[in-house]
């Protein structure tokens, strides 16, 4: 899908099941609203009295977060990856696109995540699920370490 | 007037020196851009084709890739990857530069490189693990070849850093 409006139901979360270096993509599709929460650059403020405005520089890109809405009871094979992921602080490289990873022109950002918040909801009358929320993690992988990046996906 | 000759021609030189370093603007955007092109499969398939050259660090990575996913379950992978699986090649990271919507980027790309030799198999089979086996190490890029758009990533590397492959 080229660059144009779209809504959240026809993007993508992915995981990487294999290395950073030779990834394997495989989808998470049973999940509901999915939201890269905080997105943020860190500012420091320049206030002096040769200038009546405030003034920020950039320092470093903040802790990205993304939170999604788990269901529960569907896909136990993902559910249990992220269950035994939460549990273990284990950092899985994420893929949020915007269409699917394997089509031209798809977009998007990668990052080594762990699991900060996996709380399980089980309200009365909606479906019961997990408000989930990754957290920039630290990952090496042979001797390298695994950054935040935008992702292309190039044509033939 | 030779003077001023010798000048102009110095300035032109600089001029050109200072074009040849307009990709200093990326150096200090944090986010990486990757490039890759992918190709899409289910886990029965890919487990098919890592039984075929299983000591490739590339199958290596793959097994993990697929462990515990049922055969119909869809993944994507790098295009470049399964095909240096299937041809039995090596993978060549290259510092290139590249553009990505209308921007310069400095970029390790990924390519397909020289068919596997003894010594790259040995060297694939040191006992240190799926992970350490995927690593990249330096070798000559003369033999490769460009096959897909592989993975380009910018702009945290600097470009005089050598030629890797894995």
């Amino acid at each position: 899908m080229s660059f144009q409006p779209s809504t959240g139901h026809k993007m993508k979360f992915y995981r990487n099941t294999a290395t950073h270096a030779s990834p394997t993509w495989v989808e998470i599709d049973e999940i509901g609203d999915l939201s890269i929460a905080d997105l943020t650059m860190g500012l420091a403020e320049l206030k002096r009295r040769a200038n009546g405005f405030t003034k920020n520089l950039p320092s470093i890109m903040q802790s990205i977060a993304v939170e999604f809405r788990l269901h529960f009871g569907l896909d136990s094979a993902t559910f249990t990856v992220l269950r035994s992921a939460f549990f273990a602080g284990t950092v899985i490289e994420y893929a949020i696109m915007n269409d699917a990873i394997a089509d031209e022109d798809s977009e998007g950002l990668t990052l080594p995540g762990i699991i900060e918040q996996f709380p399980w909801d089980q309200p009365l009358e909606e479906v019961s699920g997990h408000d989930v929320r990754l957290a920039t993690g630290y990952l090496v992988e042979t001797s390298t370490e695994i950054d935040p990046a935008w992702l292309v996906v190039a044509g033939a | 007037m030779a003077d001023l000759t010798e000048k102009l021609k110095k300035l032109k030189k600089d001029l050109d020196s200072n074009a040849a370093g307009k990709t200093n603007r990326v150096e200090i955007e944090p986010l990486k851009v990757n490039r890759a092109r992918h190709f899409k499969t289910d886990a029965s398939t890919l487990r098919a084709a890592i039984e075929a050259n299983p000591t490739h660090p590339v199958a290596l990575a793959f097994t993990k890739g697929v462990r515990g996913l049922p055969d119909n379950k869809v993944v994507t992978v790098e295009h470049v990857d399964l095909e240096a699986l299937l041809d039995d090649k090596n993978v060549e990271l290259n510092e290139e530069e590249i553009e990505i919507d209308g921007d310069r980027h400095i970029a390790q790309v990924k390519r397909l490189g020289t068919k596997r030799t003894k010594k790259d198999k040995e060297a694939d089979a040191d006992p240190q693990g799926p992970d350490f086996a995927t690593s990249l190490s330096p070798s000559s890029t003369a033999t490769s070849t460009a096959s897909s758009a592989g993975t380009v990533s910018s702009p945290n590397t600097p470009p005089e850093e050598k030629p890797k492959k894995r």
